[in-house]
């Protein structure tokens, strides 16, 4: 189990609440709170203002490693058998083309998958405390660390955005 | 008998005032024609039919890749820029002046065609001029016939909605909506025509650019062949369509103040669309080059070498390589350089210009055979009497149809 930490769970059956409770958490200045969705929320994002995902600088790194690679390997190989075939120079740039190019597809694409799994923090083996298997499904959540003694206050004010069930963990 | 007639607003009140810009273009037209004809009666008739040739290829290419964008637009369902759709419609009001500059290439065959001269063994029955003529100004007219019947089903419901209860207009108005049948069915009836015809608009493109690039192009140098040429020219044509899209795009919108209709999200889409396709083009040139290269068949790699090693061609190899391809599609990647009516306006530009060179690349080094450059006066005063017949007849497909132009009537 990962450190547990007090705070109040909403789950919410439909989105539109839950964009509601969290515009209304950034109004009133709350920084730390986290929001579980079964699919991918673009709106979400946009209220967190979360800075622009770095899977594209993974992306580009690994492009640009990839056709080094597919260079340095067609030129190493070349000039490794050092054989003159069809009357053209052992290093010729026009057929290496092909390999780089390959190589940056494919190593741009291992760069993007490496860079998602990278930011959505997988894999991971314990689950949040406050996980509920809904949240796989049809559910979304908002969790907001607080203590016990605000938690109240808490409770009702997402009860009265629409949240479908309202608890208190202890942690 | 008709109801008294509503007050009709003048249509063109939605127009900027384009007085000066007239002005303007017809000194250019002037200066390049006559530029022309001096070079073609006197000082130089083979830059002058060589140049020409170039500039009939690149604006006319310019104007038909207008409707082929609006079709591929129709096509992908696509909503997200009505207007700048509409401003690339309108550029097909240079296809009949396109028309008539293809009839004028008959008096400079015997400067373009190296084979009427010294017949090409073998190949006489295809390459003779009588044929070619024949052919490519019937594929021509099928081409422009489709675009036209295609852009006369786009303006119908909008002329329709325009006039409808405010009396009998005339001339091109009352032919664009006789037999009207109420706006909700006519909006179908376009929408479904619209749909099989820009299938036919795509289509008959890539048919007759095929067989323009093979005629008009690749036959300048009858010994050389490659098959994808024809797919090559159109769609480096259609790319270069875009990128003048761009650059139209950016002008009317600063111009005719349209920022709201042409918001920069839409060259976003176009900087997307401009970048995929500067990829397919450099792509169809590599795929030849790669084969013709690595066969190293004398008849197929003299094309080749004559470009990239023979001076003064393959300086502009290279800058046809750099600024064409690699650079636009690495500019291209950034967003903000989509987004931004500054930088984006100056990326259309490099890649109208570079694709204008790469045009002259494939038709002049076939024809020119002195060490010199010929890139001088003549090449610079005929290209700017192209352009300068090119926006006059956009601004008069405008004039006859202000109703079609994107101002604030029209949805972005």
């Amino acid at each position: 189990m990962r450190k547990a930490e007090p705070g109040v769970l909403g789950i919410f059956a439909r989105l539109e609440p839950l964009l509601e409770a969290c515009k209304r958490l950034r109004r009133e200045g709350v920084q730390k709170f986290q929001v579980i969705t079964p699919i991918p929320v673009e709106e979400v994002q946009e209220i967190l203002e979360k800075p622009r995902s770095s899977v594209r600088l993974f992306a580009l790194i690994g492009g640009m490693l990839g056709m080094a690679s597919g260079f340095a390997l067609t030129i190493w190989t070349s000039l490794d058998i050092g054989l003159i075939s069809g009357g053209k120079p052992i290093i010729s740039l026009p057929a290496y083309v092909v390999i780089a190019f390959e190589m940056t597809i494919l190593f741009g694409a291992l760069g993007t998958v490496l860079g998602l799994f990278w930011n959505i923090r997988l894999p991971r083996f314990t689950l949040d405390p406050f996980y509920d298997p809904k949240f796989s499904e049809d559910h979304f959540g908002l969790w907001i660390p607080c203590g016990a003694l605000d938690a109240p206050r808490v409770e009702a004010s997402l009860r009265s955005l629409g949240a479908e069930e309202v608890r208190f963990e202890k942690g | 008998m008709m109801a008294p007639q509503a007050p009709a607003q003048p249509l063109s009140e939605s127009l900027p005032e384009t007085r000066r810009l007239r002005s303007f273009l017809w000194v250019l037209l002037i200066l390049g024609a006559a530029a022309f004809l001096i070079g073609a009666l006197g000082a130089s008739p083979q830059r002058a039919w060589q140049t020409y040739l170039v500039n009939f290829l690149f604006w006319s290419g310019i104007a038909q890749a207008g409707i082929v964008f609006s079709a591929a637009y129709r096509l992908t369902n696509a909503h997200w820029g009505e207007s700048m759709r509409r401003l690339a419609e309108g550029m097909a009001g240079v296809l009949p002046v396109s028309f008539v500059l293809f009839l004028l290439l008959f008096f400079g065959r015997s400067f373009l065609f190296p084979w009427i001269e010294t017949s090409a063994h073998g190949k006489e029955s295809w390459l003779n001029f009588p044929f070619l003529f024949a052919r490519d100004g019937i594929s021509l007219i099928m081409l422009y016939g489709v675009s036209f019947v295609y852009l006369y089903y786009t303006l119908r419901p909008i002329a329709g909605e325009r006039f409808e209860g405010r009396g009998t207009p005339s001339g091109l108005h009352r032919f664009l909506i006789r037999g009207w049948q109420g706006l909700s069915g006519e909006r179908a009836r376009s929408e479904r025509v619209l749909r099989s015809l820009a299938v036919a608009v795509v289509l008959t493109y890539a048919a007759v650019y095929t067989l323009l690039a093979f005629d008009l192009v690749m036959s300048l140098e009858p010994q050389w062949y490659s098959t994808l040429f024809g797919a090559y020219f159109f769609m480096g044509n259609f790319y270069l369509g875009l990128a003048f899209l761009g650059v139209t795009t950016i002008l009317v919108r600063k111009s005719a103040r349209l920022a709201s209709q042409l918001p920069s999200r839409n060259f976003w889409d176009l900087g997307k669309l401009m970048l995929a396709f500067g990829m397919v083009t450099g792509d169809f040139f590599f795929s030849q080059f790669l084969v013709i290269w690595y066969g190293n068949l004398p008849e197929e790699i003299t094309f080749v070498i004559h470009r990239t090693k023979d001076m003064p061609w393959a300086t502009l190899s290279w800058i046809v390589l750099f600024g064409g391809y690699l650079g636009p599609v690495l500019l291209l990647f950034s967003r903000a350089v989509k987004l931004h009516a500054r930088s984006f306006v100056l990326v259309s530009l490099l890649v109208l210009v570079v694709m204008w060179i790469e045009r002259y690349l494939l038709v002049v080094p076939s024809l020119w055979h002195e060490k010199s450059l010929p890139l001088g006066w003549i090449e610079v005063l005929v290209t700017a009497g192209f352009a300068g017949a090119m926006g006059l007849s956009v601004l008069e497909f405008w004039r006859r149809l202000p109703f079609f132009f994107p101002s604030s009537g029209s949805k972005p």
